[in-house]
């Protein structure tokens, strides 16, 4: 048995009821955290997740585990933070394994101009709290020895900015220890189990219709990833939200040396090594929207050569295994987690290629806001009426890779 | 002929491929388990000349290659990056029809398509040729030893055969077990395999016997069967409790080693053991279908074998089911009973099937496992690319660095010393060692800078004016020829796109200039909006047609004189003349703070007016300035950067521009929403601070306290060398509907101070 | 390593119709980039029936001319788009990531890529091949 068979994790799957307290549309990260910390921070556990397919299936389950805070505007930096935090303890929390590395985060500079940019993010992010440092080319190859710091002479690295806490989990253990830990506590999931309408009578949320049947709550949370457009289209609510692909690959395994992540904003790529081995790489995301998980060839191919022009011990190792994921991208860069014009009914989404490093925050905070109908104050910068109140929160720090 | 394998020299055979190489040598790649000849199963992987994961039966014996087999148990190190290896080309083809797989069907397909006369093109694993993946275009890659082939058919037909499916149970680890078709090319190579006993199909022409019933497990040579017998089995002589063996037992028997010493089967209730040197499995196929799933959206076929249904063996029982991952058939149970039965959940709780041989050793296995246990037999896995795993480098092939555009004054640039930066796009100067030298000289005296990256665009037709009127946030109609205006560029919301000049020509014909890297949206949003509103204009970038020298600096009317451009040109107008013999058109403007004029030429004339220019102004005191002095120099003038001062959520007003945009207009792109906007309460502004220092500044990014309260950070700064103190511009939280004025930054006492901070009047650039 | 050169071109943007019509002299060549635009080489005086046309003496492409052979050799490695087949011909699309504009006649090529590429063409043609 290698030791990366999960070990621990018991679901417990229960009949569907016909009504619950809440409903949570989308079995993904931030919908299992929502359930989990409903169930553990508020005693709320007449909730059902209703996953279209199986649980994480979606970006949760496709994204490159990138853990950080370090953004560009004082709202989202503190939120992150709080989500950087909640990773640390999860793995106590829950009692079992996510596999939480702290790795350290450098992003590369390669002109003066980007020297600047990564000295602001160092600059701005210590003072809030997430310590990010200025680091010279020497010290970032002391960090990643693996490094060519004159970038195959093409691209030098001038400078970057190396932010400690930077870490990894494994999506899937995260996306499981949520859920069991909401069902033990009484939470249902039900996989297999599709949204096609929300029921709402005098702009009150009243339940939704599932392929399984209808299925009644007073409030609602919207969770769901991709998608999330033809949701809000049966609230009648228009969301700012762009839907891009996004795209990873993975050698095969080898032994452990690559300590950091490292990403290279003008290279558009990042790298780092997972638990088991693999060298792991990805880009930006596509710029023609599109719902699409097909994989692309372009897409790995620039990828391998820009990141073989930063890591020339790159060349020689085997592509395993490339992949697709959507990103919902909302018009400022930043999420929504709020309140909507339907009582009852929540949203959260815009998450990007952030989603997943947001995960225990978002959960937190959209449990708290579910629990209380008042929204906290960690994430009241987020609502989704501020595109109407000129309060738009337009983050160039998580317009980043990953 | 030999090669060396872990060390030691091994003799091979003309035609032998590295796996029959090794066997002859009585080596196993992995130390054991079950191989084929197809390279579907991942017992042949080995590290050859340092590149690991080779499949050994998909490559030529070599004389002098360097083998290492592949331990199962640790992983192969990263490689140094010190090797140099010969690059791979990319070849790009066309063809109406791409066969993959040149079996009896692939033949078949290939010879009915150009009898059809359609151009074919055939490649085959056998021939070195690996598809890899199937992507959109449709563009097939398939792998050489010479090039990457990209190949660009208008139809797929996939005929790469089946896979023979491999044993699950104790013992499927040791050596001497084969697939039947390796059997029968290693009987055809002249091996001698000893006995043979074959479980399921028995191979094509070779003599074997067959052992029937239900496969239980294999035993190793030199163990008694009386120990076997105890070790497997320690509770009961009936091998159905194998399956509940505790999982450390099974464990010991997954991993057996050695050379198999016989097959033991359970026919009719009984265990009857069958002593042999070889297995052969023809345990049913499997069909290589990755890549048609990949393409089967598109124009892409399945024939032959590669078409057929997928055979499933018994539910399996015990012994590891993914050599890949390590995975028993205990560990499956164990998250089976645990919750997880989406095959999904169960590949990534153990991680079957993630392995190199992406699932062919234990899908059909798993489908097994999981349709005993009441689930629907279970589509295959996604089918994602690699199809085969190919190197990052052989991937990269075909691949270039982004193409960074040069001016025609890029040898100037280098010549001068400067230090070239990719910046907005281009390659440009940063400085020229001294930048101090470059501030002062504009201050001072008079510097030139290359601007010919700026966008330029010119717009004509009877609709012109009528047409800028709707873009621009600013009147164009009263903008009289030979005159240019300062505008903002805003989208539909009412935030910052770009900023720029307009320059009046004639009414119906007008000259636009833009950020270096705006132009190109810029052009895109025009022409959208042009053909929205069906106006009769023309457009026309021109932006790397003209190249364009800055000369800035008190000096800089002189130096133009005796460039022989006499007439005076007043501050924000513009005319064709001639500089040092180059036909130019001149635009009197100012970022700098000081004399400034745009002087717009011909490219392929840069480099000539440049070295004029300096020699003309020697005396002056001329001197380059790159984009870091004319950064300095713009700051203490507080002019904005979009892009650097501004965020995506700039509206004009919160960069106190509203100047720039005249909302009684009729009509303009954005208006709508700065007329709304307006109306909602400001909460944050980008303001101008000075603060005192010796020399300093504060860097980009720092944040700006307001008391004890974080009011926003800095988007711009620099030590003012004509001010003696510190400038920058950033983000500021309004307090109470007000900006405050005293800011802390860095500890330092900050003062919110109107732009300009130099010559507030503007004289010396009107001067 | 291919000797790019500047062409004198004249550019001009007019309305299609006035294009369509457009009257050169008979060795010019003329390359119909977009509806609404033509390149015409050698650059010339030419009429156009558009009083908004504009006519812009262009420096700022480099070219070459190539043997059908060498054109082959190029697009083997650096080009995965078709050519069309008529001769002569004019096809327009990146080549070695550069915006290229071919005119194909039938022995021989016209290559024009734009001025400020010409370094970064040749690189990529030289190496854009893996490291």
């Amino acid at each position: 048995m290698n030791e990366f068979v999960e070990a621990k994790v018991d679901f417990k799957w229960q009949e569907p009821k016909k009504t619950y307290d809440v409903i949570i549309i989308g079995g993904g990260g931030h919908g299992l955290a929502a359930a989990y910390f409903l169930a553990t921070r508020h005693g709320i556990t007449d909730v059902a997740v209703l996953e279209r397919k199986y649980i994480g299936g979606g970006n949760s389950g496709r994204n490159t585990t990138v853990i950080r805070a370090n953004y560009g505007i004082p709202e989202s930096v503190r939120f992150y933070k709080r989500s950087v935090d909640l990773y640390f303890q999860l793995e106590e929390e829950t009692d079992r394994w996510i596999m939480h590395k702290q790795k350290g985060l450098v992003w590369l500079a390669h002109s003066e101009a980007h020297v600047r940019q990564e000295k602001a993010r160092a600059e701005l992010n210590t003072a809030l709290g997430a310590e990010t440092s200025y680091v010279t080319p020497s010290e970032i190859k002391e960090i990643c020895p693996q490094i060519d710091i004159t970038g195959s002479g093409q691209w030098p690295v001038l400078g970057g900015s190396y932010h400690p806490a930077g870490s990894t989990a494994r999506h899937d253990r995260v996306n499981w220890a949520l859920a069991e830990g909401a069902m033990k506590r009484g939470a249902h999931i039900h996989q297999r189990t599709e949204v096609q309408d929300l029921i709402i009578e005098n702009n009150q949320i009243k339940g939704v219709v599932t392929n399984h049947g209808k299925m009644y709550a007073n409030k609602v949370l919207c969770a769901v990833g991709g998608h999330v457009t033809s949701i809000g289209d049966m609230a009648g609510l228009r969301l700012p939200i762009r839907t891009h692909p996004l795209q990873a690959y993975v050698t095969n395994h080898y032994a452990q040396s690559f300590g950091p992540i490292i990403s290279s904003t003008s290279l558009y790529f990042y790298i780092s090594q997972t638990a088991r081995g693999e060298i792991l790489l990805g880009a930006e995301i596509d710029k023609q929207p599109s719902y699409s998980y097909r994989s692309g060839y372009h897409f790995l191919q620039t990828c391998s050569f820009r990141a073989m022009t930063m890591f020339p011990f790159l060349r020689d190792l085997r592509i395993n295994r490339q992949w697709g994921g959507v990103c919902d991208m909302s018009a400022d860069y930043s999420p929504i987690m709020s309140k909507t014009e339907i009582d009852g009914f929540y949203i959260t989404s815009g998450w990007g290629t952030w989603g997943f490093k947001a995960i225990p925050a978002s959960g937190e905070s959209m449990a708290a806001l579910i629990a209380t109908d008042e929204t906290p104050d960690l994430i009241a910068p987020f609502s989704l009426d501020r595109f109407k109140r000129d309060r738009t929160m337009a983050d160039r720090g998580s317009a980043g890779t990953h | 002929m030999r090669l060396i394998v872990d060390g030691r020299p091994i003799p091979f055979e003309p035609d032998d491929s590295l796996l029959v190489a090794m066997l002859r040598n009585g080596i196993h790649p992995t130390g054991g388990g079950c191989l084929g000849p197809d390279g579907d199963e991942p017992h042949c992987l080995t590290t050859v000349d340092g590149v690991s994961y080779i499949r050994a039966s998909q490559i030529k014996a070599r004389p002098g290659m360097i083998v290492t087999t592949n331990p199962i148990e640790g992983y192969p190190p990263l490689p140094e990056d010190d090797r140099q290896r010969g690059a791979k080309l990319v070849q790009h083809h066309h063809c109406d029809v791409l066969v993959i797989g040149q079996g009896e069907s692939g033949q078949a397909e290939a010879a009915a398509a150009r009898a059809a006369d359609k151009t074919v093109i055939t490649v085959d694993v056998q021939n070195g040729q690996e598809a890899i993946g199937i992507y959109p275009g449709i563009l097939v890659v398939v792998r050489t030893d010479d090039a990457m082939l990209h190949i660009h058919p208008h139809e797929v037909v996939v005929a790469t055969g089946a896979a023979e499916i491999l044993p699950v149970c104790p013992g499927n680890e040791l050596k001497g077990l084969y697939t039947g078709r390796m059997v029968a090319q290693l009987h055809g190579k002249g091996f001698d395999l000893g006995r043979i006993v074959h479980v399921g199909t028995a191979p094509d022409g070779v003599e074997s016997t067959a052992a029937v019933g239900e496969l239980l497990r294999f035993e190793p040579k030199g163990v008694s069967p009386v120990e076997t017998q105890n070790l497997t089995s320690p509770r009961s002589e009936k091998t159905q409790n194998l399956a509940s063996l505790p999982s450390k037992k099974t464990q010991n028997l997954a991993s057996l080693q050695g050379d198999v010493g016989a097959v033991i089967m359970l026919e009719n209730g009984v265990e009857v053991r069958h002593e042999c040197d070889t297995v052969a499995l023809g345990l049913g196929l499997i069909p290589r279908n990755r890549l048609y799933r990949m393409g089967r959206d598109w124009n892409v076929r399945v024939v032959g074998e590669a078409a057929r249904k997928s055979d499933i063996p018994p539910c399996p029982k015990t012994g590891t089911l993914c050599p890949c991952s390590s995975v028993t058939v205990d560990d499956m149970q164990a998250v089976w009973d645990r919750g997880f039965h989406e095959m999904e959940l169960v590949k990534r709780a153990t991680l079957a099937g993630t392995g190199p041989c992406q699932g062919v050793a234990c899908l059909p296995h798993i489908r097994a496992f999981l349709q005993d246990r009441g689930k629907k037999l279970q589509p295959p896995f996604t089918a994602r690319p690699l199809a085969r795993q190919q190197t990052i480098g052989e991937i990269a092939a075909g691949a270039y660095h982004f193409s960074t555009p040069r001016t025609a004054l890029d040898a100037e640039h280098r010549q001068l010393g400067a230090q070239m930066e990719r910046i907005s796009g281009w390659w440009r100067p940063w400085n020229y060692g001294d930048v101090a030298a470059e501030y002062w000289a504009v201050r001072e005296a008079v510097g030139i800078g290359d601007v010919s990256t700026l966008g330029k665009l010119i717009v004509t037709g009877a609709d012109a004016t009528e047409a800028l009127e709707r873009v621009y946030p600013t009147k164009v109609a009263t903008l009289r020829p030979g005159r240019s205006r300062y505008v903002l560029m805003l989208n539909e919301a009412g935030y910052i796109m770009d900023d720029g000049l307009i320059s009046c020509v004639s009414p119906t014909h007008y000259i636009l200039s833009t950020s270096s890297s705006g132009v190109n949206g810029f052009e895109r949003w025009l022409r959208d909006w042009f053909d929205t509103w069906q106006l009769d204009v023309r457009l026309m970038n021109i932006t790397q047609t003209l190249g364009a020298i800055s000369v800035s600096g008190p000096f800089a009317t002189d130096l133009l004189a005796r460039a022989g451009f006499e007439q005076p040109l007043r501050f924000m107008r513009h005319r064709e003349g001639t500089v040092a013999s180059v036909n130019c058109r001149v635009y009197r403007l100012s970022f700098t703070g000081e004399i400034g004029y745009e002087l717009h030429h011909p490219a392929d004339q840069s480099a000539h007016l440049w070295r004029e220019l300096m020699l003309l102004g020697r005396d002056l005191g001329i001197k380059p300035f790159g984009i870091e002095a004319q950064s300095n120099l713009r700051l203490d003038k507080g002019h904005i950067i979009v892009g650097q001062d501004t965020d995506y959520d700039s509206t004009p007003r919160r960069v106190h521009h509203e100047w720039a945009v005249k909302l009684e207009k009729p009509y303009f792109l954005g208006q709508r929403a700065v007329k709304r906007t307006n109306k909602i309460p400001l909460d944050r502004q980008l303001i101008g601070l000075t603060m005192e220092t010796d020399g300093d500044a504060p860097g980009e990014g720092a944040v700006i306290l307001h008391g004890d309260d974080i009011a926003g950070y800095v988007t711009s700064t620099a030590y003012s060398r004509v001010l003696g103190k510190a400038v920058m511009l950033g983000w500021a939280k309004l307090v109470d509907g007000a900006l405050p004025t005293d800011f802390t930054i860095n500890g330092r006492p900050a003062t919110r101070t109107d732009v300009p901070f130099y010559d507030k009047e503007g004289n010396r650039a009107r001067a | 390593m291919l000797e790019l050169n500047r062409f004198a071109i004249t550019r001009i943007v007019a309305i299609p119709a006035a294009l369509d019509m457009l009257a050169v002299a008979a060795d010019s060549i003329v390359l119909r980039t977009a509806p609404d635009e033509v390149m015409v080489l050698p650059a010339a005086d030419i009429a156009v029936d558009d009083a908004h046309a504009i006519v812009v003496a262009e420096n700022s492409w480099s070219g070459v001319w190539l043997e059908t052979a060498e054109l082959a050799h190029i697009l083997l490695h650096h080009c995965e788009w078709q050519l069309p087949a008529v001769r002569p011909a004019f096809a327009q699309g990146a080549i070695a990531d550069i915006p290229a504009k071919l005119w194909l006649e039938t022995d021989r090529a016209l290559l024009l890529i734009p001025s400020p590429y010409v370094t970064e063409f040749n690189t990529n043609l030289s190496h854009g091949s893996g490291l």
